[in-house]
């Protein structure tokens, strides 16, 4: 299911939090990664329906969202960042109203609910009570939920936040085994998610897109500019200053670090082979205006 | 089942699961039941109908609209409170399932009411109870609608805040205040009362009438707030679906135009009827049941009426007038002046008349000589709607003609009597020179007939020496017999009455016996209304005393043995003072008489205990007839105050103009006390 978003603008009084993104995004799972406040939440919840653009044009499946936000929802899961549940219900309970909800027959939506339940993982405990439920309990409520009718759009905003190491690998394998035959957005800021899922993923940056492509193409981003060196101690403060650091560690009292930077930094820095952080990096770290048509 | 209706009964329902598994809610439906059987335990019930729409039932309503409005804001807020409406926002619905949990709300308030009906049906018979339940639910219904909607939209609009709960606590809170602010204490303006959501302004059920005192308001009233809470509801769906689709929300929005008209027009006939009757009203200082005293002067008296009243159309009745005129002066009388109420209108006439207001001349075709008689025929026949105006703020229909009800008292001019003066109710109504009258009533199919005459059969009544007459109809009014006994009641009230008939009998009989002449055999109890027509002096109803109370004094009805009300005996000893003979006009020496049967009823005749009553009874004015009647009892026991008695009522005229001192010392003088 095609997503195509056209100089996409939302503004809250001065502050633009998105500017003019333009984006298309195939099918597939596609990552959207960004720091926090680049503007991703804002995306997707004009991208499911809830919050109007001040300009621009978003069409899903050529549905234009603005236009039929109805049409949409009939065929949109959402997961978003935080979302709760009716607490003194249990998880059967809540699937089946949200089954009502999202207009699936009776007896479709009994097998459905059943099947969601399996497929997150939920069966044994369906009869318990949601308020009991842990953080990665609730967060695979959440994508059962969104699974419930069968969407062909899955949105996913920020869904591995607040889970601890394992939870957050089993939650990424359950989304690429459920992407399926769906496009699956994810909106992230844990670059690893994305590599670990996404055939094509786009950055954004204080509202605008900084880039859109796949994967390799990131990485290549940042290829010839990602350097290990050593410094001391005392130099860090003026590394850091200058370059994009990405990771330090402390080798016999020395400090190695992993920059990014188009010069060879204080010239005695080795050139090593990029990585997909390394070119989130090398593209958020440079918030030039551009606009990309990704083909993944 | 439709989608659309499957995904509305499923809001409904899961909102009901939400809200009634909750700790808090059969928690606080304790409360309110409580609160409500409380308010109930204080106040004076008559028919379970006249608690559920008089003051209990509207307290039980008003308490629950607190409930609804904090429960509405709490509903409309909760999918945001728990982060729930992040994930429903995107769901593919619409309208549907605001509208079921609204809908849910107001279910989940109704048993609030629960325990209003179960403590109303306790009072009366059911009948009464299914007369005035569905009103009560609907007006509950329509309440509760509304305050949950306006609860919905402060938190549609504001946000589930926790100050919006104080907020509309607030709102709440100052509503009570209503009726100090507006009513008895404030600034009366015609029609303000629609804003008293609790309806404590407006209350005026009447058991006899129901709520005919109120005129069409309170259907005025429903529907306005029937539209408020419609057009809150519409501008709620109309908000949330013009942000989730984008466009214009054009169907709630026709919805809530419609909601909007209905609303202005129901509160436009509401103040529009609330001024037209304040423009009507008279003004009087008050409407407290006046006693008919002062007789009218006239060269004519009637010596005979024979009024056939038609009310078959209650709301125009037509009534055929035979009286017999007589001179009652020493010269001829050739024009005769009657007083009949100006919006009857004279349909013929056996002689030539004219009017000018209330007052009808009649130009006689032969003098008429000093004692001779003339008969009158006359047909007559409109509608008669009197509104009268004291410290409430909305006036009070004191008399009327309508299809609910037909309220003639004496003052209303509805036959003709001699003179040029009705009376009213703010003064001592006028009585005429007793004469013979003979009424009969047609009435419509179940409708009930009161009047201060004897029954002579089911619908016709006579008395030989009237000297005032009232007629009241009513499809509540009812007449019934227990023993030698007489109630005349609102349906409702019978069976209450009938309970109490012993005691009121055991009193009388009890005062009889020093009245050997008077001879009742028994007693006639009519519970009316609450406003002036019947007085509590009501003269006897053919050889039974007569008395009259107010429904609003149920205690008089209540009580059992010890503790008459003190005006009950007063209305027993007066009319036996008048079936034995005596007076009406000689107040004084028939009070002192009351009074010291009162007493002596109360704490027997010693005398210790008996001044030491009198003392309590606050030392009245005639307390010196009371002791001297005692002192002739204690010397010569109840012949000796038999005697004294007869000879009052032999004599009362004179004795009338003695002081009470002066009356002790002549009861002391004749009869024989040492």
């Amino acid at each position: 299911m095609e997503i195509v978003i056209e100089e996409l603008s939302k503004h809250y009084g001065s502050v633009r939090a998105l500017d003019g993104v333009s984006l298309r995004v195939p099918g597939g799972m596609f990552g959207l990664l960004g720091p926090n406040g680049a503007g991703k939440t804002t995306l997707m919840r004009i991208l499911v329906t809830l919050l109007a653009p001040t300009s621009g044009r978003v069409t899903i499946g050529g549905i234009d969202v603005m236009r039929d936000p109805a049409k949409v929802r009939a065929r949109l899961g959402y997961i978003p960042q935080e979302f709760g549940f009716y607490r003194s219900l249990n998880a059967y309970e809540m699937l089946d109203y949200i089954g009502t909800m999202k207009r699936i027959p009776p007896r479709e939506r009994k097998r459905q609910v059943e099947a969601v339940l399996e497929e997150v993982n939920l069966t044994a405990d369906a009869k318990r009570r949601v308020g009991t439920y842990s953080g990665g309990m609730k967060q695979r409520l959440g994508i059962a939920q969104a699974l419930l009718g069968d969407p062909d759009l899955l949105v996913v905003d920020e869904p591995t936040a607040g889970l601890d190491p394992e939870e957050r690998i089993r939650f990424r394998n359950l989304l690429v085994r459920i992407s399926g035959r769906r496009t699956v957005l994810l909106s992230t800021h844990i670059v690893a998610d994305v590599e670990a899922s996404c055939t094509g993923l786009a950055v954004l940056r204080q509202g605008r897109l900084a880039f859109a492509g796949t994967p390799e193409e990131l990485v290549e981003r940042a290829r010839g500019r990602v350097w290990l060196v050593e410094v001391e101690p005392g130099e860090w403060d003026e590394v850091a200053s200058r370059v994009q650091v990405v990771s330090s560690r402390t080798v016999g009292g020395r400090v190695q670090l992993r920059v990014v930077a188009d010069e060879n930094p204080l010239g005695r820095g080795v050139p090593v082979e990029p990585g997909l952080e390394d070119g989130y990096l090398a593209v958020s770290g440079s918030a030039q205006r551009e606009e990309w048509l990704v083909h993944v | 089942m439709s989608d659309l209706l499957r995904r509305l009964l499923t809001a409904w329902r899961m909102e009901l699961r939400l809200v009634v598994p909750h700790w808090s809610y059969p928690l606080m439906l304790l409360g309110w039941w409580a609160l409500v059987a409380y308010v109930f335990s204080i106040q004076s019930l008559i028919s379970p109908e006249a608690a559920l729409k008089g003051n209990p039932g509207a307290f039980s309503v008003g308490l629950s609209a607190l409930a609804a409005l904090l429960l509405g804001a709490f509903v409309a807020g909760r999918s945001q409170r728990v982060r729930f409406a992040a994930l429903e926002e995107t769901f593919p619905t619409g309208a549907e399932v605001l509208l079921g949990r609204w809908l849910a709300c107001l279910v989940a308030l109704l048993p609030t009411q629960v325990a209003a009906v179960v403590l109303a049906s306790r009072i009366g018979p059911a009948t009464s109870l299914w007369r005035g339940l569905p009103t009560f639910v609907l007006e509950a219904g329509i309440t509760l609608a509304f305050a949950v909607s306006v609860g919905w939209l402060f938190v549609t609009w504001l946000g589930p805040r926790r100050w919006v709960y104080l907020l509309l606590a607030g709102g709440w809170l100052s509503s009570l205040g209503w009726d100090v602010f507006f009513g008895g204490q404030g600034p009366s303006i015609p029609g303000s009362d629609l804003l008293d959501v609790l309806r404590t302004a407006s209350i005026r059920y009447e058991e006899l009438w129901g709520r005919l005192m109120e005129g069409e308001r309170p259907v005025w009233f429903n529907l306005f707030y029937a539209g408020l809470a419609a057009l809150f509801v519409a501008l709620v769906v109309a908000r949330v679906t013009a942000r989730r689709n984008r466009r214009a929300p054009l169907i709630p929005a026709a919805f809530a135009l419609a909601a909007l008209m209905l609303t202005a027009s129901a509160a436009t006939a509401y103040v529009r009827q609330a001024q037209a009757w304040a423009s009507q009203a008279i003004t009087v200082e008050s409407i407290q049941p006046p006693e008919p005293a002062a007789t009218v002067t006239s060269p004519v008296v009637v010596d005979a009426w024979e009024i056939a009243a038609d009310l078959t159309d209650p709301a125009s009745p037509r009534f055929d007038a035979r009286l017999t005129l007589r001179a009652a002066g020493n010269e001829p009388i050739s024009t005769v002046t009657l007083t009949l109420h100006h919006d009857l209108e004279i349909t013929s006439s056996s002689v030539p008349h004219e009017r000018d207001g209330d007052v009808l001349t009649l130009a006689l075709p032969e003098p008429l000589a000093p004692g001779a008689t003339q008969d009158l025929h006359l047909t007559y026949g409109g509608e008669l709607w009197t509104l009268v105006q004291a410290f409430r703020p909305l006036p009070d229909p004191l008399v009327f003609t309508t299809e609910r009800g037909v309220r003639l008292p004496f003052f209303a001019g509805w036959y003709p009597v001699p003179g040029e003066e009705l009376g009213g109710p703010d003064t001592s109504g006028v009585l005429h020179p007793p004469g013979r009258f003979v009424l009969t009533v047609s009435v419509p199919r179940g409708w009930g007939v009161c009047t201060n005459l004897p029954a002579t059969g089911e619908t016709t009544f006579a008395s030989d020496r009237a000297t005032w007459a009232v007629l009241y109809a009513s499809p509540r009014l009812r007449t019934e017999r227990v023993g030698a006994s007489t109630i005349i009641a609102p349906e409702a009230i019978l069976p209450t009455a009938r309970a109490v008939i012993p005691n009121y009998e055991a009193l009388l009989a009890e005062y009889a016996s020093f009245f050997p002449i008077a001879a009742p055999d028994g007693v006639t109890l009519a519970v009316l209304d609450s406003f002036a027509g019947m007085a509590d002096h009501t003269p006897p109803a053919g050889d039974q005393p007569l008395v009259v109370i107010s429904q609003n004094t149920p205690e008089d009805l209540m009580e059992s043995t010890g503790g008459h009300r003190y005006f009950i005996s007063d209305a027993l000893a007066a009319d036996l003072w008048v079936l034995a003979g005596g007076d009406t006009g000689a107040t004084t020496p028939r009070a002192g008489i009351s009074e010291y049967l009162w007493i002596r009823h109360r704490v027997g005749t010693d005398p210790a205990q008996f001044e030491q009553a009198l003392l309590a009874n606050g030392g009245s004015y005639t307390a010196p007839i009371a002791r001297a009647l005692l002192a002739i009892e204690n010397q010569r026991g109840v012949e000796g105050v038999r005697e004294v008695i007869a000879r009052m009522i032999a004599e009362g005229a004179s004795l009338q103009d003695l002081e009470p001192d002066q009356i002790a010392g002549w009861i002391e003088e004749v009869g024989g006390a040492r």
